[in-house]
């Protein structure tokens, strides 16, 4: 239990303490295929951006110069 | 030119982010749980050290792999009590330690805890955290996962602005940490050269800090910045996890800013000074000394006299070359667009609960006069149609003065807007400050106001101004995601 005597109410910081164990290893496979496949969307998230910035770029040259 | 210097490394750091996915150091993590002790230098912190605490015990971690040590810096408020409430809480788990003397700063604090932590060889890794940092359940074995690469000397994680609901401060702060750790963090990963561990989150092997010295760095600000930079000079290297997320609570004020980064600045300076030997030369053992990490530490820690020089240039060439001056301010300010187009998307799009939060502060980062002339510069025609309408419509008709006028208004902007963040400091703490000093943060820009503290520090280490650890005033008012 927190100091405000609350758990984790309303998002607050202060939560029941539960035993912990270690994880077993096909959850950390998970967690690390997770990262990696949220870096490769991260490249895909700068290919769209750079390719709407260069489409821009040409209107800009096109139309608005 | 020499203006877009700055901008066009910021889009190569973000270009950097893009290779991520491939040249990172998740193919050699394991899941390991050194044994680990928990370092938390507090000063008067009885507001958020018992949630800490009760978070880092929640941790999913082996809870005898876990220690907890708090160093008490002589707080005059509950923070003892309130240690001792968490040490038997949690018996043989939270030690709390009592420095008689404080307020020395940051450094020798954790250095008193570490004195003791080092006398035994229970610690195999130690965590270094702020008082008010809350980790999420997960964090902590995500960053351990990295020790099994015994080339691994430390581990840093994502801290983000953790403060509900929250102000326009704490949300310029937000959305900065995307750019300045979501994204600058995972470029140096790629790069290999870390510039600063997170003082709030820093994981070190205890090899390495053995190697230190056993001692963080007292003769500085900046003793994160040291620590990261002799670790890899030892030839250990420093990985950023961007998925170990925890939450700090920011200043919500500009003066709890400037204090803060002033502090940071000062520290930057010093560790510019310190390693000067260091810059743009490549060594085999680490890569500081890359051209590449050397052109983004010199690019962000030289932004204000970037500012001041593209101000001066421009208005001189203005005099002594009218259409060379337009020329280079057009190819100044496309550069700008292009890297504010592609900085500000992007990082929004790296942490997209963030940037719910946050995106309007995202995209008023520069502040409203530099996004006018990003615009003009983009749609020159468009502005000048509007403005012949306007002038139509109202019969008025500019003189040449007026036009002379603006246009050095424009060239002179880059330099002026640092004067201009600085007053909203000072108006802060008067009356009317409380409306006006947000107000001439969104107009001169957020950007503008970080780089008058870097300027104000470079006259502080110039005075030789006493080194003072302003702590930053925490309350308690995160809310974390469960």
């Amino acid at each position: 239990m927190g100091q405000d005597r609350e758990d984790g109410e309303n998002g607050g910081p202060d939560v029941t303490i539960e035993a912990v164990k270690a994880r077993p290893v096909a959850v950390f496979r998970q967690e690390i295929n997770d990262a990696v496949r949220y870096e490769k969307g991260l490249f895909i998230k700068a290919l769209v951006v750079l390719a709407v910035l260069a489409i821009l770029l040409i209107l800009r040259a096109m139309y608005f110069a | 030119m020499l203006g877009a210097v700055p901008e066009v490394a910021a889009s190569w750091q973000f270009l950097l982010v893009a290779g991520h996915f491939w040249r990172n150091d998740y193919d050699v993590c394991a899941p390991v749980f050194p044994r680990t002790a928990v370092l938390i230098p507090a000063w008067n912190e009885a507001a958020v050290i018992g949630a800490s605490i009760d978070r880092l015990m929640s941790l999913e971690y082996p809870r005898d792999a876990l220690r907890v040590y708090l160093v008490d810096d002589a707080s005059t408020d509950e923070t003892p009590q309130v240690a001792a409430a968490k040490e038997v809480q949690y018996p043989g788990s939270v030690i709390h330690l009592r420095r008689e003397k404080g307020g020395q700063g940051k450094a020798h604090t954790l250095n008193h805890g570490l004195a003791i932590i080092l006398r035994d060889d229970w610690m195999e890794a130690l965590l270094i955290t702020d008082a008010d940092v809350i980790f999420q359940a997960d964090s902590l074995r995500k960053m351990t996962r990295h020790l099994a690469d015994p080339r691994v000397g430390a581990v840093t994680a994502y801290i983000k602005e953790g403060s509900r609901p929250g102000n326009y401060m704490t949300r310029f702060i937000g959305y900065e940490y995307i750019t300045a750790q979501a994204a600058a963090r995972r470029g140096q990963n790629v790069l290999g050269a870390t510039a600063c561990l997170a003082g709030g989150a820093q994981l070190h092997t205890r090899a390495n800090l053995l190697a230190l010295g056993g001692r963080i760095d007292t003769t500085s600000l900046a003793e994160d910045t040291f620590t990261t930079f002799q670790t890899q000079l030892n030839g250990r290297r420093v990985v950023f996890e961007p998925h170990a997320i925890v939450w700090a609570e920011e200043p919500g004020s500009i003066i709890g800013l400037w204090k803060q980064r002033l502090r940071w600045a000062r520290g930057n300076v010093q560790v510019t000074k310190r390693y000067r030997t260091l810059w743009f030369r490549p060594h085999r053992g680490h890569r500081l000394g890359s051209v590449t990490f050397g052109v983004f530490w010199f690019c962000l820690f030289l932004q204000p006299i970037f500012m001041i020089v593209s101000s001066i240039s421009l208005v001189t060439l203005y005099f002594a070359n009218y259409a060379g001056a337009w020329h280079a301010f057009h190819i100044l300010w496309i550069t700008n667009a292009v890297t504010y187009f592609f900085i500000t998307t992007f990082a929004l799009l790296i942490d997209p609960p963030i940037a719910r939060h946050t995106w309007r502060q995202g995209m008023m980062f520069p502040g409203v006069v530099n996004l006018g002339i990003v615009l003009y510069t983009c749609v020159p025609r468009l502005f000048r149609d509007l403005a012949h309408e306007a002038f139509a419509a109202t019969h008025f008709s500019p003189d040449h003065a007026l036009l002379a006028g603006g246009i050095l208004f424009i060239y002179a902007w880059p330099a002026a807007s640092m004067p201009a963040a600085y007053l909203a400091k000072v108006a802060e703490p008067h009356r009317f400050g409380r409306f006006l000093s947000p107000l001439v943060v969104y107009v001169v820009g957020y950007g503008s106001l970080l780089c008058a503290c870097t300027f104000a520090s470079y006259v502080k280490e110039l005075r030789g101004a006493e080194m003072k650890w302003d702590k930053t005033e925490k309350t308690g008012k995160m809310v974390v995601p469960t």
